[in-house]
């Protein structure tokens, strides 16, 4: 089913929209995923468009933490299913065609919950996430046709993952926020951007906690190899920065104000054009009326915001996602 | 588990009070100016920041360093590169202009938490740290942030509080017991030795910075009578600025040495901003007190460029 016929069978709610005029992603769809219960959720999707942002469908699926999209503009959801906790305990994936609410279930994971999501243009699903009521931290990846697990990494050292990517050749990275230990000897101490390149087995700290101190949402590596990532104090700062390949410094740095975005409880996403990022804070940080952000990329310009005022039992966000995406 | 709006315990360790950039909009990332413009670093422990200043324009802050930085502890110092170090516990470095941090020295060969009071840079990049906590001055190389590459304990029953170095890398450590006030003391170290000399310099209480110019005068603050003291060689009969001084724990003297900026500060705090003066005459010249709010404290002066 196509979201325009949908529109009208939901509350379709027209969302007061802020544009500033700067050119922003014209006709791509942001999702929200949200939780509305331990075990309940959904992932409102917005039309962009010159007028500004309208909510055009709600998928009954969400909550469950990240939304990423593929390179055929699919939506990649998770249900919520969460503990008393607030550990989600399953890995639960959704597909979507563009513009349907009706979903596929690719595939089902116990004692996992992800964080972090990307799909490679293969369709392969790599997340990171964490083993329930536990400081376990994994990353995995899950190849069609059958998304069997192959569980990539497994750490003990409680980070936090902020993002995911993979690039056209295989090389994943994973941002990580804030390990709790060994303050401030260990290289992640306050944030680090890991790689397994492509074929092998062996983990790198592609960016210790320097450049990626404070690491709050991505990174998005791009078809030169850079890497875009968010650093952020709550209150204190927010930067976009830019690392190119090989380097350990950013080449370029967007400073936002320190409000309103929401420092580190941020998730992010990056349109195809690669001029815009998306962003909203998520956990306590995103309750109802939470803005989403249009930023533009590289200048930190916010084009566009709208508040995400639906459904009025929205507990949180979890995650955001933009199709389409940026594929390097 | 779903990251919710605390911070992690290590956050939470810090203290004071956040005092956030007031950025209107996204900025480049430096708004320093040309290499050749003088930059006034000051460090703030409750605002959890260093602001930067162009001088000797009289304006705020251009910027404030943010990241990287909890409580700014202990001292700002600033290399022939240009390249700001600011004690934050560990000591973190930042390029001319640069927000986030390029450079970590968290001192993982010493006692942990370290405790950092003064600190300069040597005319090879040499970071020397007077480490309070442990009673001693760490040299570490330059590139070499893992393990010192000279150590030089103080007297017995004393620690060190700050620290300088001159142009033929002859190490001058100002020491005294803790804590504050005790008599201070300074001593002269051969390059690359731990054999000190002390030099008959009495301090009623010693302060948190140290410096040589390039005439070989060493500058220091006698924090009890707020009088910055400069030494010629060979001689402990200072002379003295003091014009409107409460206090002097931290200075910086400009490239062509002819301003000395002074954190006008009692020991306790209620800061009057930062005083400029004529370093010939001792003349009060200025001040800064924009984006210092009067109940911080400066922990923390430094000038780029530095006088080579």
């Amino acid at each position: 089913m196509k979201l325009p016929s949908m529109a009208a069978a939901i509350v379709s709610i027209s969302i007061v929209a802020l544009l500033s005029g700067v050119a922003v992603g014209q006709n791509s769809l942001v999702y929200v995923s949200f939780l509305t219960g331990l075990k309940s959720g959904g992932t409102n999707i917005y039309q962009i468009s010159q007028g500004g942002a309208q909510l055009v469908g709600t998928l009954d699926v969400g909550g469950g933490g990240p939304v990423a999209v593929d390179a055929q503009q699919n939506a990649y959801v998770i249900p919520a299913d969460w503990d008393s906790g607030l550990y989600q305990l399953t890995t639960n994936v959704y597909r979507y065609a563009p513009g349907s609410t009706q979903g596929t279930q690719l595939f089902k994971v116990d004692n996992l919950g992800a964080a972090a999501m990307t799909i490679g243009t293969d369709g392969t699903v790599y997340v990171a996430g964490s083993v329930p009521e536990s400081d376990t931290y994994v990353v995995a990846k899950f190849t069609p046709p059958a998304y069997t697990q192959q569980t990539l990494s497994i750490s003990q050292n409680p980070r936090y993952p902020t993002g995911i990517s993979v690039d056209a050749s295989g090389n994943l990275f994973v941002g990580w926020m804030d390990s709790f230990k060994n303050i401030p000897i260990d290289k992640c101490g306050t944030g680090c951007i890991t790689e397994l390149p492509a074929g092998q087995s062996k983990w790198v700290t592609r960016l210790q906690d320097l450049a990626a101190n404070a690491m709050a949402a991505g990174p998005f590596v791009t078809s030169d190899g850079s890497l875009i990532f968010w650093t952020g104090g709550d209150g204190r700062f927010n930067y976009i920065e830019t690392v190119p390949s090989g380097k350990t410094y950013p080449s370029s740095l967007a400073q936002l104000p320190p409000t309103p975005f929401g420092g580190k409880n941020i998730s992010l996403a990056y349109n195809a054009s690669g001029k815009q990022l998306w962003e909203t804070g998520v956990g306590f940080a995103g309750p109802l009326g939470t803005n989403v952000y249009g930023i533009n990329y590289p200048s930190g310009h916010t084009a566009i915001s709208f508040p995400v005022d639906s459904p009025s039992n929205l507990i949180f966000i979890t995650g955001i996602g933009v199709s389409p995406a940026n594929f390097p | 588990m779903i990251r919710l709006s605390f911070w992690p315990p290590v956050v939470l360790l810090m203290l004071g009070t956040f005092i956030g950039a007031q950025a209107a909009g996204p900025v480049k990332s430096d708004l320093t100016g040309a290499s050749n413009t003088s930059l006034l670093y000051v460090g703030l422990f409750n605002g959890q920041t260093v602001n930067v200043y162009r001088v000797p324009q009289n304006e705020g802050p251009i910027q404030q360093i943010l990241d990287g930085v909890s409580n700014i502890t202990g001292d700002l110092a600033v290399d022939k590169s240009q390249r700001l170090y600011a004690t934050s516990n560990a000591v973190m470095v930042y390029p001319r202009g640069g927000l986030v941090p390029a450079l970590r020295y968290n001192f993982a060969d010493q006692h942990q938490p370290p405790l950092v009071a003064g600190t300069a840079i040597g005319s090879d990049g040499t970071l020397y740290t007077a480490m309070y906590g442990d009673g001693l001055v760490a040299a570490y190389l330059r590139g070499t942030q893992q393990r010192a590459s000279l150590t030089i304990p103080t007297p017995s029953g004393t620690t060190a509080w700050a620290v300088a170095v001159d142009a033929q890398d002859n190490v001058y450590i100002e020491y005294a017991a803790a804590p504050y006030p005790s008599t201070g003391h300074i001593e002269k170290c051969a390059p690359g030795s731990t054999q000190c000399t002390d030099l008959g310099i009495t301090l009623n209480a010693a302060g948190n910075h140290l410096a040589v110019d390039l005439q070989g005068n060493l500058i220091a603050c006698d924090q009890l009578a707020a009088k910055i003291e400069i030494f010629p060689p060979g001689s402990n009969q200072p002379r003295v600025i003091s014009q409107g001084l409460v206090g002097c724990p931290n200075f910086a003297l400009n490239a062509s040495e002819d301003l000395l900026y002074v954190a006008n500060q009692p020991h306790d705090g209620n800061n009057h901003g930062v005083s400029i003066f004529d370093y010939a005459s001792g003349a009060l010249v200025g001040s800064i007190t924009a984006g210092i709010p009067s109940d911080d404290l400066i922990i923390g002066v430094a000038l780029s460029p530095v006088a080579h």
